[in-house]
């Protein structure tokens, strides 16, 4: 399949996900007022900590806010689209995953594009609005841009490589949900200040340094390099997790037992 | 109260003992999240008490069962059998199971804390004498948290999805329950404020008595007793109109 009809699929997937999104219009109004509330007394809570303690190893408030701000766009953007992935481990379970190993399209971009959830449209701006509270969207435009996209990127990836867990787990939607959380948990606080046994881990286990330290540190310090090497884990993890989730495929139990002769 | 909910407790108690995997899962969690505030704390040349009292509200949280997802997933499926036929009340059963699950759950993260508490850095422990108090805050503490997540569960029937809901009130509770920071040390004014929500009664009653020991016993227990109360009355009284909507619609 050529890239010319990816793009249309992927596009009339899209479209197709936002109609059906802002049906709910109230309710979506709601949601959001609810999650700019929610993110805003998370930071609030933060505040306190840099207001008794200036600083953890050179990140203040600001990169708090930044790195806030960036974790939600990216992982929010991706749920907006790819829902799927969040389904991904009960579609496993339940052996629902037939109907995108039949069609001729690429089978991660038909699960993950399957679904879409409007409402994390909220945290979208929320984090948008963070990023800009923080200083560094007027500083460094690009940069922000291209951490942006590395990080929607990168949670499109992490999303898939905790979902490949499922084909191990049966019955592990809930663990793997608390797994996510967990990761999510971890993955926006102040990551700075990481060493041993965590720093190896956010590296080489759950590589969430790509989406934490890495982006911030090189907008912090202007390195170009640090923003190279954020370019590169990120592209090297997307490969790992597509590649992880066709070796798992092969684990896949069927849900349907064929016709009954 | 009739046979199921006398009982309830103990069950749900067996129950989440069974669920090995989930409580494993849980204590990795718990103790990577102390491993992480105990680097960030150190950096920051923080005392021990600050990080010990992160320790016990990490643990009252972590503990605590989700009750209101089952509630959420009870009404969305339209269970009402279970919400009205049954012998026993809907509301004690609920908050019973999740005290249930919960106790398992906090003792064993507690068990957690103290094996691996010295490898992230916990030196020395509270004196012995401050641990009943602590404990009783810390039921009080899990009854209140039931009570609001089992309100939160209820309100499904109007709001369709209390997901954000859910998350907005344990974002308050982490701001006005001090999760990092003890809300002693917030600005004078926002800390009045602060105890005029029940959140200081979940977090801060039972972390600042294993750090600062037994004072305020009477705010600390008679608080918590008072929102308990408050939260009983609203959990009740929006059992009631639900109850009456169901019968009304159907």
């Amino acid at each position: 399949m050529g890239m010319a009809s990816q793009f249309r699929f992927l596009s009339t997937a899209i479209r197709l996900n936002l109609r059906a999104m802002v049906e709910y219009r109230y309710e979506l109004i709601g949601t959001c007022l609810t999650t700019f509330f929610k993110l805003g007394l998370f930071l609030a809570t933060w505040l306190m900590f840099f207001h008794e303690y200036q600083d953890v190893h050179g990140w203040t408030f600001r990169e708090m806010l930044l790195l806030s701000g960036l974790f939600n766009v990216s992982i929010s953007t991706v749920e907006i689209f790819c829902y799927g992935l969040r389904q991904l481990p009960i579609m496993v379970d339940n052996g629902q995953l037939e109907s995108f190993l039949l069609q001729p399209q690429n089978t991660i971009l038909l699960c993950a594009f399957s679904r879409g959830k409007m409402a994390n449209l909220a945290e979208v701006v929320s984090g948008t609005i963070f990023i800009g509270l923080s200083g560094y969207l007027w500083a460094m435009p690009l940069q922000i841009f291209a951490v942006i996209i590395l990080g929607v990127l990168f949670s499109f990836s992490l999303l898939l490589y905790l979902a490949c867990l499922a084909f191990f787990l049966h019955g592990g939607n809930e663990l793997i949900q608390e797994i996510i959380s967990a990761v999510r948990i971890v993955a926006s606080q102040p990551s700075s200040a990481l060493r041993g046994l965590l720093q190896f881990l956010s590296l080489f286990v759950v590589p969430i340094a790509f989406c934490s330290y890495f982006p911030i540190e090189a907008l912090r310090q202007h390195s170009m390099g640090l923003l190279a090497l954020t370019a590169v884990g990120t592209i090297v993890f997307f490969r790992f997790s597509c590649r992880t989730f066709y070796y798992c495929l092969r684990h896949y139990e069927s849900g349907s037992h064929g016709p009954n002769l | 109260m009739g046979w199921s909910t006398r009982h309830m407790l103990f069950l749900a108690f067996n129950w989440e003992r069974r669920r090995h995997v989930q409580w494993i899962l849980r204590s990795l969690v718990y103790l990577l999240i102390l491993l992480l505030f105990s680097q960030i704390f150190s950096s920051v040349h923080a005392s021990e008490d600050r990080f010990v009292y992160l320790a016990v509200t990490q643990l009252v949280i972590l503990g605590c069962r989700k009750i209101t997802f089952s509630i959420e997933q009870d009404i969305q499926c339209r269970n009402w059998p279970t919400l009205m036929l049954l012998p026993s009340s809907y509301f004690l059963r609920k908050v019973e199971e999740g005290l249930g699950a919960s106790l398992w759950s906090c003792a064993v993260l507690a068990v957690a804390a103290c094996i691996f508490g010295p490898f992230c850095g916990i030196i020395s422990w509270p004196p012995a004498g401050r641990i009943p108090l602590a404990l009783l805050c810390g039921l009080l503490s899990l009854i209140i948290q039931l009570l609001m997540g089992f309100w939160i569960g209820l309100l499904t029937f109007w709001l369709r999805d209390v997901r954000n809901l859910y998350f907005l009130n344990l974002s308050a509770t982490f701001l006005f329950g001090g999760l990092i920071l003890p809300i002693d040390l917030y600005p004078a004014a926002f800390r009045h404020c602060c105890f005029l929500t029940p959140y200081p009664w979940i977090l801060w009653a039972p972390a600042s008595t294993i750090v600062n020991g037994t004072g305020q016993l009477l705010l600390k227990v008679g608080g918590a007793l008072a929102w308990i109360g408050i939260f009983c009355w609203i959990a009740h009284r929006t059992m009631a109109r639900l109850l009456q909507a169901i019968q009304l619609r159907g």
